[in-house]
């Protein structure tokens, strides 16, 4: 994982307890400032300048709104979603992260008031007090890499202990649970983990933990009581792909039985052609997710032929079908007609994955 | 009240070209009307008119008491420029810019600039600097279009990353664009174009209603059967539809071989 150089602290952010824990595990001094750092290097970063702000951490309390309805993609049969971001960017490195196209920080960012997040949810609640809102907070940062900081996990369990009609969803490379599986639960935070085989893990995931510690920590989490959820996403393609991902749904299901898996989302690699240019610059030893056969879909991201896709979605469907039929699978950002052919149904009309796409009434309205 | 009139003192005057200081020279695209005289600026910096020839020695120049650079600011509008032109135009102030425009002929910056490529589909050219004469001299010759010239400065920079190298593409087929751009589409993607061609290849061997054509097409992410027929009413609708249902296009005709 990418150590932190250097640490920029907002003046309203010193004296929360994240500030300083953030002192006391990276022993740097920070610089206070109430402007974004480089910020004459906003827009769209370089490849080298996209490096260097993993390593240039900002602690600032986050203005607005905290809660986003997940966009989605066009045209894709999308589970309904809010997204809780409490920070911008990631400290570990994965070729395909979807983060190189979209971030123009030129640092990473936490956000030390999360106290304001729970109050906007708060509201929410009250808005519709019999909304089952789902809500993820690994978007546009993962929810445990820096957890060991923030400690945002424990406070946002003990907060969905109290609302038990709600779903928090932790979703996470790492392999760092031990610091909150003692956290009294109500059984509605799912822990869930990015999987792929350790071929890719190795060659693709910078930083990440491998994947036996993936599935470990996933074990803990789930003997400590956790619903947990895998995403066998992106799924990438490779002359042996189907040998590792047939042995990846082997590895999960010898682990976990069928119904201490709340989903198993699979999905294939996909990016937005404008990420090309920091891919070609960042470009590590791999090669893959550059040079790979990806063509423009309906919803404007490169992707995999769309038999090819369905081709290996239907491998690890029928992998996992092979050792049960009652893991919960769905398609994460795929077309219906994907959907169709894979499952041959579309999610609204599959048991166990229908309610991850009820609409949710909500006053909020979708960004 | 009082009033600040400003007056730029300017003079017209007949100077050798020699004399005069081409270094702001950023190639505009545009040459300077012919009727206007060369415009120079403090230090006698030439701002309008690069394009005229240096070796005369009576040339008209209006000469105007003038920081040359806000000069060239006032003569030439950067959202006017075209995307290289305008590179070149900010070059001048030491503006950092995000493409290394020193390899490329000025004639092949303006055939890009021409087609308006705007720079986001140009910064692949920072990759294939090794392959410069020759993909200047292929794109020139090929007279792209702009969206075919987006597709190719792409599939080139990818082919780069492949690892192929220049005789992969060089010798291709450069009759019409059309040709050269599926060529190097088949390049870069072997095994969909392989598996493309084997189901036009089936679909050439299934036996189709007279005046019925069928095509594998690829449309994205996604190959599609695109069916053409001339239809002269609803008679002959009716037939082609039927012996179309008639025919068996089964799941195999779909999956991959
Ligand atoms: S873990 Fe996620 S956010 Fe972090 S680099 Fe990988 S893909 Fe990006």
């Amino acid at each position: 994982m990418t150590q932190f150089e250097e640490l920029f602290v907002h003046p309203k952010s010193l004296n929360s307890e994240i500030t300083k824990r953030v002192i006391e595990h990276t022993g740097l001094t920070p610089m206070i400032t109430d402007r974004r750092p480089y910020s004459s290097l906003e827009g769209r970063l370089t490849g080298e300048e996209f490096s260097k702000s993993k390593k240039r951490l900002y602690l600032l309390p986050h203005e607005g709104h905290f809660f986003r309805k997940c966009p989605g993609t066009t045209g894709a049969a999308c589970c309904n979603y809010f997204v809780l971001n409490l920070g911008v960017h990631c400290n570990m490195n994965c070729s395909y992260c979807y983060l190189q196209g979209y971030i123009n920080s030129p640092v990473t960012q936490i956000y030390t008031n999360i106290d304001d997040a729970f109050a906007e949810l708060t509201e929410m609640i009250r808005e519709n007090p019999t909304a089952e809102f789902r809500v993820g907070t690994g978007e546009t940062i993962d929810s445990l890499s820096l957890d060991h900081l923030t400690l945002y996990s424990i406070e946002l369990i003990s907060f969905f202990a109290k609302h038990r009609h709600l779903i928090c969803e932790f979703k996470t490379k790492t392999d760092q649970v031990d610091h909150f599986i003692k956290t009294p639960h109500s059984g509605n935070v799912i822990v869930s983990w990015s999987v792929n085989p350790q071929k890719i893990v190795s060659e693709e995931e910078h930083g990440t933990a491998t994947l036996d510690n993936r599935l470990s920590a996933a074990r803990r989490c789930a003997d400590h009581g956790f619903p947990v959820a895998f995403h066998i996403d992106p799924m990438i393609y490779f002359d042996e792909w189907r040998i590792h991902y047939e042995d990846l749904v082997d590895q999960i299901c010898s682990r976990f039985k069928p119904n201490e898996v709340k989903w198993i989302s699979v999905g294939a690699l996909r990016y937005p052609p404008t990420m090309k240019h920091i891919l070609r610059q960042r470009l590590t030893e791999s090669k893959r997710v550059l040079t790979s056969e990806l063509f423009l879909g309906t919803d404007g991201k490169l992707r995999y032929d769309h038999d090819l896709r369905n081709e290996m979605f239907k491998s690890v469907v029928k992998r996992f079908s092979d050792h049960s039929s009652e893991y919960p699978l769905l398609l994460c950002m795929e077309t219906g007609a994907s959907w169709q052919t894979t499952f041959e149904q579309t999610p609204r009309q599959i048991q166990g994955v229908k309610e991850l796409f009820d609409p949710i009434v909500t006053t909020r309205p979708a960004l | 009240m009082t009033h600040h009139v400003t007056t730029t003192p300017m003079k017209v005057l007949i100077k050798n070209a020699q004399d005069l200081d081409w270094a702001l020279n950023f190639h505009p695209r545009r040459p300077w009307p012919k009727p206007l005289p060369i415009v120079v600026g403090r230090n006698d910096l030439v701002v309008a008119g690069f394009d005229r020839p240096r070796d005369q020695v009576a040339v008209s120049i209006l000469q105007i008491d003038e920081e040359p650079m806000a000069l060239l600011n006032q003569l030439y509008d950067t959202n006017e420029l075209a995307p290289l032109e305008r590179l070149r135009f900010m070059k001048l102030s030491g503006a950092p810019i995000e493409l290394n425009l020193e390899p490329w002929s000025l004639e092949f910056q303006n055939y890009l600039d021409n087609r308006n490529l705007g720079l986001r589909v140009l910064q692949p050219l920072d990759h294939l600097i090794d392959w410069k004469e020759s993909l200047e001299n292929t794109l020139m010759k090929l007279r792209l279009s702009a969206s075919q010239c987006r597709e190719a400065i792409d599939i080139l920079a990818d082919l780069k990353f492949l690892g192929r190298d220049r005789t992969s593409w060089q010798d291709l087929n450069t009759e019409n664009p059309e040709s050269w751009i599926r060529s190097l589409r088949q390049l870069r993607f072997p095994k969909t174009a392989n598996q493309d061609q084997q189901r036009q290849q089936k679909l050439d061997s299934l036996p189709w209603p007279r005046g019925v054509q069928a095509k594998w097409d690829r449309q994205g992410d996604q190959g599609v059967l695109v069916l053409q027929s001339r239809i002269g009413g609803p008679d002959e609708l009716k037939k082609a539809l039927s012996r179309l249902q008639d025919m068996s296009l089964d799941k195999e005709m779909w999956e991959k071989q």
